[in-house]
C-alpha cells in the first residue's frame, strides 16, 4: 500500500507537462470555474478550448516551479479578463451603479438612519449537525448565490472571492475605478451574505 | 465630532469602510470611525465575522470545484477539444 502513495507522490511531483492528460484531468475542472464566471455554456467550453490550445503553443514558457495545473488555470483566467474587456461588461460601471443604488440601500438599509433593517440585516450563523455533513449542497447554494448575483458584479466578486486577486489587479484587468471597486465588492459581499443566510443558514 | 456624527448610525458606511479594512486599504481616520461605530453595533461586528468566513467559503468552494467539478464538457465539446489539440 506504501509503495502505491510513493509512486502516486513520484507522480504529481514530476513538474514536466503532459498535454495529453490534460482534457481527462483538468477538462472539467476549468469548465466550471469558467462557467461559474461566465454563465454561459458555449462561451465557457470555447474558453476551455482556447486555454489548452494556448498552453500547447506556450509549452516552453512553462516555469517547472509552478503545477501544471496552476499554469492552466492561469491562462484560463487571462482568457476569462480579455473576454470580459472585449465584451466591455463593466462598461458604465458608474450610471449602472448609480441607477441601482437606491433599490439596493432600501432592501437592506433604514434610508433615514443608514441602520441595518430588521428584516434583512445580519443574525448570528448556525449550522445544525445534519447540514454540516452535506457539504456538496452546500456547495450547491455556494453557486447557486453567485448564479442569482447581478452579472455586473460577478466578475469583481469572483476574482477577489475565488483567485483572491487584490483590488489593483482586479481594477486594472476590468478597468474600473477604486470607488467603483468598493461599492461593487460591497454590495456583492452584502448580497451574498443575505443569500447564504436566507438559503443555508436559517433555511 | 463631526468625524463621528456621520459614522454613528451608519451601518452602510461602516461596512463598507470594514471592507477596506479587510483589504488593509483602510485610511487611519476611516480605521477611527469604524472602531467607533463597532462599539455601539452588534449587527455590524456580526457582518464582520460572517465576511471573512465567506471568503473562507471561496477557496472552499474553489477546492471543491477542483476535487469534484459540478459542471461538465459535453462529449462534443471533448471531442472538439481533443481534435483541436491533436489527441
Amino acid at each position: 500500500m506504501k509503495n502505491i502513495f510513493l509512486i502516486f507522490n513520484f507522480a504529481s511531483m514530476n513538474h514536466d507537462l503532459e498535454p495529453s492528460q490534460w482534457l481527462k484531468r483538468y477538462g472539467d475542472y476549468l469548465y466550471s470555474l469558467a462557467f461559474l464566471k461566465l454563465n454561459n455554456k458555449e462561451v465557457a467550453e470555447d474558453m476551455v478550448q482556447e486555454t489548452f490550445v494556448s498552453a500547447l503553443k506556450a509549452k516552453d514558457s512553462f516555469r517547472k516551479e509552478s503545477s501544471e495545473k496552476t499554469w492552466l488555470v492561469s491562462i484560463l483566467n487571462n482568457k476569462i479578463i480579455d473576454h470580459y474587456r472585449k465584451k466591455d461588461v463593466l462598461k458604465n460601471a458608474d450610471s449602472y451603479l448609480s441607477e441601482t443604488e437606491s433599490s439596493f440601500s432600501a432592501h437592506f438599509f433604514d434610508q433615514a438612519t443608514g441602520h441595518w433593517l430588521v428584516d434583512t440585516g445580519p443574525v448570528s450563523w448556525t449550522e445544525q449537525a445534519d447540514k454540516k455533513v452535506d457539504r456538496n449542497e452546500f456547495y450547491r447554494i455556494l453557486q447557486y448565490c453567485v448564479e442569482k448575483m447581478p452579472s455586473k458584479l460577478v466578475p469583481v466578486f469572483l476574482a477577489k472571492f475565488l483567485e483572491e486577486d487584490d483590488s489593483e489587479k482586479i481594477c486594472k484587468d476590468l478597468k474600473i475605478t477604486p470607488s467603483n471597486y468598493w461599492v461593487i465588492i460591497h454590495r456583492a459581499k452584502v448580497l451574498m451574505r443575505s443569500c447564504l443566510e436566507k438559503n443555508w443558514f436559517l433555511r | 465630532m463631526y468625524l463621528f456624527k456621520k459614522i454613528v448610525y451608519n451601518c452602510k458606511h461602516a461596512t463598507q469602510l470594514s471592507l477596506k479594512k479587510e483589504e488593509g486599504k483602510a485610511s487611519f481616520r476611516e480605521r477611527v470611525q469604524l472602531w467607533y461605530h463597532l462599539l455601539y453595533c452588534s449587527f455590524c461586528r456580526r457582518f464582520i465575522r460572517q465576511s471573512r468566513q465567506i471568503n473562507e467559503m471561496g477557496q472552499e468552494l474553489k477546492h471543491h470545484l477542483q476535487q469534484n467539478p459540478p459542471f461538465r464538457l459535453s462529449p462534443e465539446s471533448r471531442e472538439k477539444i481533443r481534435e483541436r489539440l491533436g489527441l
